[in-house]
C-alpha cells in the first residue's frame, strides 16, 4: 500500500505500525522511504515522539519549498540580469536575462545564441572574447573584479552593463553572473576617449561618480587608492563600506591611511571608472577601524597615476643650475622631483631665452652618500608652469650616457629606499 | 662565468642565460643564473638577483634588448638573491613585477610600496600570453620557499625551476650543462635534502612538470638539464627524501 501511496504522491510522509518484525517487511518499508517503523503494541510516548519527528520533517520540507520559491521569485524580480554558470555554460537565468534576449528559457538561449561571450561587443577597456582567451577564462582569472560589457538589446541598441561573477561556496565550478545596466550613466563614449568627459556639468558628474561608487559598494568590489609621499607612489587596495549623500567611507591598509593623512587627499581608481576620481577633502581617519571618510569627489581630466618612471623628491642638500646658450643660471633653483628620464625644477625667475623645446644643460649635484653625485645632462624643456611666485620647469633628458644612467638609477633607487624608511617612521595622529 | 648562453633562438623568440655571480667566497660558491626571454620587442627577466649584480645584468641584457622593453620581471620567490634588486628595476623600467601573492606585502622592505607595479600570482598559479604562446607559473611552494613558482615558456619549452635543480659545484669544476647525471647528483643532494620541505611537495611539482613538454630545466643555481636528463632529474626529485622526511636530523 505504501508503494501505491508513494506512487501517487512521493512527498507523503508515513509511519508504519506493525506486529511483524521480520527483516523482509522492514527492508520493503525502507525501500519505500518510510519515515518510521514502529512495533506493536505501541507505546504512547514513542508514538508521540515519532509523530513529532515526522511533523518536523513535513514543516522543514514546506519551509524549504517556500524558501526556494521566494529565492526564485527574488532572482526573477531582480533588476539585474542573473545567470548561473558552470564551465562557461549557462544553466539557469532570471526573467530579466531571458526577457533581454527574447527567449523563454535558458535552453532556448543556448540553442539560439550559443556562447554568451560572442555577443559582448568589442570595445576598448571592455570584456569580450579575445583571440586566444575567451571571456569566461578572463573573468575566472580575476575573481571579484568588475567588468564592463556592451550588449545589443532586442532593438539593436547598445546597452552598457557591469558584470561580476561570484563563485557559489562549496559548489565546484558553479558561479553566479550578475549584469547591472548602467546605460543611463552615459559613460560609453568616455571610455573610448577619456577627454570627452565633460567636467563642467558638476551636478551630473557628481551623480555619476556616486552611482558608480554605489555599484562598487553593492558588488563588494575593490578600488585602488593612490597617494604620493615626496614623489614615492603609495598604492593599496580599498573597499567602500558606506556612502552617505556625498560622503564616502573606505577601508584600507594602515600604510595607505598614513599616506592619506600626510597628503590630506587621495586618488581613487577602479575598473569601473572612466577617469581617476580625486577625493579633495578628508573628513576623518580612523586607524583602529582602518577606515577613512572623504568628500568632494570629482573626475580628473588628466591621468596622474600612471608615471613612466619612478620620481622622487631629493633631499634638501642638493644643487642644480642651468646652462643655456653658454650662460649659467643658478640662483634660487631647487629640484622638485627627479627620475631617470626627467627633472622638475622650481625657479624664482626664468632664465632669459628659456622656452618650450629649448635645449639646455642641467647640472645636478646630489648629496646622497659620502661622495656627492655630480652630473650634467643635455635636456629639452617639456613644460613651463607659471605659479604666483615662481616657475616650474620640466626638463626631459636627452639620451643619457651609461654612466649617467647608472648615477641616476642608483640615486633614485637609494632615495626611494630612504623615503620608504622615512614614511614607515611617520607617526599617525588621531584627528 | 660571465658569458651569455643562448638557450633558444628561432629568430623571433629567444632565451638567454646569464651567469653573473655576486658571491666572491670561492669556498662556498653557489653559481647564480639569470634568464632573459625575448619575443620581438618584449622581454621578461627571470630571477634577476641582488642589487649587487644589477648593473652587470642590465649591461648584459642591453646586449640583446633595451631594458625599457622589459614587460615583466619575474621573481620566483622572496629571497634577496632573487628579488633584492626590485627597487632598481622599479626605477629603471616601467615593467610589472610578477611574484607569488603571499610575498606582495613584503616588497615594501625591498623598496616598492605601489601595488600597481605588482602582479601577484595566486597560489595555484596562472598563465599569461607572451608572444605567440604563453608563460605559465607552476606552483612550487615549499621548494624551498612557502610561496614559490617555476616559470614555463611554451615556445622554447624551457622550465625555469628556480631553486629546484640547484647544485653547489666547486668553482674549479663549474659547468653549464649536465652531461652525466650520476656525476652531478652529489652536487644536488646536499642542497635539496636540506632546503626542500618534504617529498610530498616534490611529488606534486613533478606531477605538474610531467604534464608539460619540457626540453630544458633551467635552475637558478648550477647547470642545465637537457633532453633525457630532464626525465632523469624528475625521477630523482620525485623520490627525494628531504625536509620533514629527515626531521630527526633537524630536531
Amino acid at each position: 500500500m505504501l508503494a501505491k501511496i508513494k506512487h501517487i504522491d512521493p512527498s507523503v510522509e508515513s509511519i508504519i505500525t506493525s506486529a511483524y518484525d521480520e527483516k523482509k517487511y522492514l527492508l520493503k518499508a525502507i525501500k519505500n522511504s518510510v519515515s518510521d517503523y514502529m512495533m506493536k503494541p505501541l507505546k504512547i510516548d514513542e508514538l508521540i515522539q515519532s509523530l513529532t519527528k515526522v511533523l518536523h520533517a513535513i514543516h522543514n520540507k514546506e519551509d524549504n519549498l517556500h524558501f526556494n520559491h521566494y529565492l526564485k521569485d527574488m532572482v526573477h524580480h531582480q533588476q539585474n540580469l542573473l545567470v548561473m554558470v558552470s564551465k562557461g555554460e549557462l544553466l539557469f537565468a532570471n526573467h530579466m536575462f531571458l526577457s533581454f534576449f527574447g527567449v523563454k528559457d535558458i535552453g532556448t538561449f543556448n540553442d539560439k545564441y550559443g556562447d554568451l561571450g560572442r555577443h559582448f561587443i568589442k570595445s576598448k577597456g571592455f570584456l569580450y572574447n579575445q583571440k586566444d582567451l575567451n571571456w569566461f577564462t578572463q573573468v575566472q582569472r580575476e575573481p571579484h573584479q568588475l567588468f564592463h560589457i556592451n550588449l545589443k538589446d532586442q532593438e539593436g541598441k547598445i546597452r552598457h552593463f557591469i558584470l561580476k561573477m561570484d563563485h557559489i561556496p562549496e559548489k565546484k565550478d558553479l558561479y553566479i553572473l550578475s549584469m547591472s545596466d548602467i546605460t543611463q550613466l552615459n559613460l560609453l563614449t568616455h571610455f573610448e576617449d577619456k577627454k570627452t568627459l565633460d567636467l563642467k556639468d558638476t551636478a551630473l558628474i557628481s551623480d555619476t561618480i556616486l552611482n558608480l561608487l554605489n555599484i562598487v559598494l553593492h558588488k563588494k568590489s575593490k578600488i585602488k587608492l593612490h597617494n604620493f609621499y615626496n614623489g614615492l607612489a603609495i598604492t593599496n587596495i580599498g573597499y567602500i563600506t558606506e556612502i552617505e549623500y556625498d560622503k564616502i567611507t573606505i577601508k584600507t591598509s594602515h600604510n595607505q591611511l598614513k599616506a592619506i593623512q600626510f597628503q590630506d587627499n587621495m586618488l581613487i581608481s577602479g575598473e569601473l571608472f572612466p577617469n581617476e576620481i580625486f577625493c579633495e577633502k578628508v573628513l576623518d581617519i580612523n586607524f583602529s577601524n582602518q577606515t577613512m571618510q572623504g568628500t568632494k569627489l570629482y573626475f580628473l581630466q588628466k591621468n596622474s597615476i600612471q608615471r613612466k618612471s619612478t620620481r622622487v623628491v631629493p633631499r634638501e642638500d642638493h644643487t642644480v643650475y642651468l646652462e643655456l646658450n653658454n650662460q649659467r643660471f643658478q640662483n634660487d633653483m631647487t629640484i622638485k622631483d627627479i627620475s631617470v628620464d626627467a627633472i622638475k625644477i622650481e625657479c624664482k625667475a626664468l632664465p632669459v631665452g628659456l622656452k618650450h623645446d629649448s635645449e639646455i644643460i642641467v647640472h645636478i649635484i646630489l648629496e646622497n652618500s659620502k661622495v656627492p653625485l655630480k652630473t650634467k645632462i643635455t635636456s629639452k624643456v617639456l613644460r613651463i608652469d607659471e605659479k604666483p611666485e615662481s616657475f616650474f620647469v620640466v626638463l626631459i633628458f636627452d639620451t643619457l650616457l651609461q654612466t649617467q644612467k647608472k648615477i641616476l638609477t642608483n640615486y633614485v633607487a637609494r632615495r626611494q629606499m630612504q623615503l620608504i624608511q622615512e614614511f614607515k617612521g611617520l607617526q599617525y595622529e588621531p584627528r | 662565468m660571465n658569458q651569455d648562453k643562448i638557450l633558444f633562438d628561432n629568430g623571433i623568440h629567444k632565451c638567454i642565460m646569464f651567469s653573473i655571480d655576486d658571491e666572491s667566497d670561492e669556498d662556498n660558491f653557489l653559481a647564480v643564473n639569470q634568464y632573459l626571454l625575448i619575443h620581438g620587442n618584449d622581454a621578461i627577466v627571470i630571477d634577476p638577483g641582488s642589487a649587487a649584480i644589477y648593473y652587470d645584468l642590465c649591461e648584459a641584457i642591453e646586449r640583446h634588448i633595451p631594458i625599457e622593453n622589459i614587460k615583466f620581471v619575474f621573481f620566483s620567490h622572496q629571497d634577496p638573491d632573487v628579488a633584492g634588486s626590485i627597487s632598481e628595476w622599479s626605477v629603471s623600467t616601467s615593467s610589472k613585477f610578477v611574484l607569488p601573492g603571499i610575498w606582495q606585502r613584503f616588497m615594501s622592505h625591498y623598496g616598492v610600496l605601489d601595488i600597481e607595479r605588482i602582479f601577484a600570482i595566486p597560489d595555484k598559479g596562472t598563465q599569461v600570453p607572451f608572444g605567440e604562446g604563453h608563460v605559465q607559473f607552476l606552483p612550487a611552494h615549499f621548494l624551498h620557499s612557502p610561496g614559490n613558482f617555476s616559470l614555463y615558456d611554451s615556445q622554447s619549452k624551457i622550465l625555469f625551476s628556480g631553486d629546484i635543480g640547484a647544485a653547489v659545484v666547486p668553482p674549479m669544476e663549474a659547468y653549464k650543462e649536465i652531461e652525466d647525471f650520476e656525476q652531478h647528483r652529489p652536487y644536488l643532494e646536499g642542497f635539496h635534502k636540506r632546503y626542500m620541505a618534504s617529498n610530498i611537495f616534490c611529488q606534486a611539482w613533478v606531477e605538474n612538470a610531467r604534464k608539460l613538454p619540457v626540453s630544458i630545466i633551467a635552475p637558478q643555481h648550477g647547470a642545465l638539464f637537457r633532453e633525457e636528463n630532464v626525465t632523469t632529474f624528475l625521477n630523482w626529485f620525485e623520490t627525494l627524501e628531504c625536509g620533514t622526511d629527515n626531521i630527526e636530523e633537524l630536531y
